[in-house]
């Protein structure tokens, strides 16, 4: 359900506003165990849902998730 | 959005809901497997079967297709009261649900066609009881995505 290129800062982001996981479920429309299985990394979110949790955060999605080895994929640095 | 003091918030109620939903499928397999073994035990084994074993299997079969019936009524009402419920449903049945569903019906597909290729290669060898292969067929059919949903949705 995972997907081994998708990290993402969910965690973090939640800590800085002291939101629980059912606080921030509440806000996204899911349930709590859906934004535990995104935290851990066990459940990739579509882009809708994805845009919906950066929605919430106020920040941009690529600020909460990304890829692990975006580096890689931009190509050689020059 | 913290939970309002007077009753239960929705995430707690989502939670309970998700719980019974959970504990429902498991009695589903079960009330499955207790109605069904005991008639494909009898169709595969007719004369090799003591007489007070075969009413034991006719007993245990009926008490399970009861059980199942129950169920299905309670998991009917169950379904009817979330639906009634707009912000409850979406939040029981939001996009990890979804993918569980279909990632469990594919994976219980796949398994119902291993059942039937294994009975298509032992035909030629075996006289294999059509009543009893097409009730495991039937068992398998719906409990398998069953199982793998509970599996995959473990937590």
């Amino acid at each position: 359900m995972g997907h081994p290129d998708l990290t993402n800062r969910l965690k973090v982001l939640r800590a800085e506003r002291d939101w629980t996981q059912a606080e921030l479920a509440d806000r996204v429309g899911v349930s709590r165990k859906t934004i535990n299985t995104i935290e851990r990394g066990v459940f990739a979110p579509s882009a809708v849902l994805a845009l919906k949790i950066a929605r919430v955060f106020g920040v941009a999605v690529e600020e909460v998730f990304m890829l692990r080895n975006a580096q890689d994929m931009n190509g050689p640095a020059s | 959005m913290t939970a309002e003091s007077s009753g239960p918030s929705l995430t707690d109620q989502v939670e309970s809901l998700e719980k019974s939903r959970r504990h429902m499928m498991i009695s589903l397999v079960g009330t499955l497997l207790l109605w069904f073994v005991p008639q494909i035990l009898e169709d595969a084994v007719p004369d090799a079967m003591p007489h007070a074993l075969k009413a034991t299997c006719v007993f245990l079969g009926m008490a399970g297709g009861l059980l199942w019936v129950v169920l299905m009524l309670r998991y009917h009402r169950f379904q009817n009261m979330v639906r009634n419920r707009p912000e409850l449903r979406d939040r029981l049945n939001d996009e990890r649900i979804g993918q569980l569903r279909r990632e469990a019906i594919y994976r219980g597909w796949v398994v119902l066609l291993v059942f039937v290729a294994a009975g298509v290669a032992l035909a030629p060898f075996v006289a294999l009881p059509v009543q009893a292969l097409l009730l495991t067929l039937l068992m398998v059919g719906v409990s398998a995505p069953l199982l793998f949903f509970l599996w995959l949705d473990r937590g």
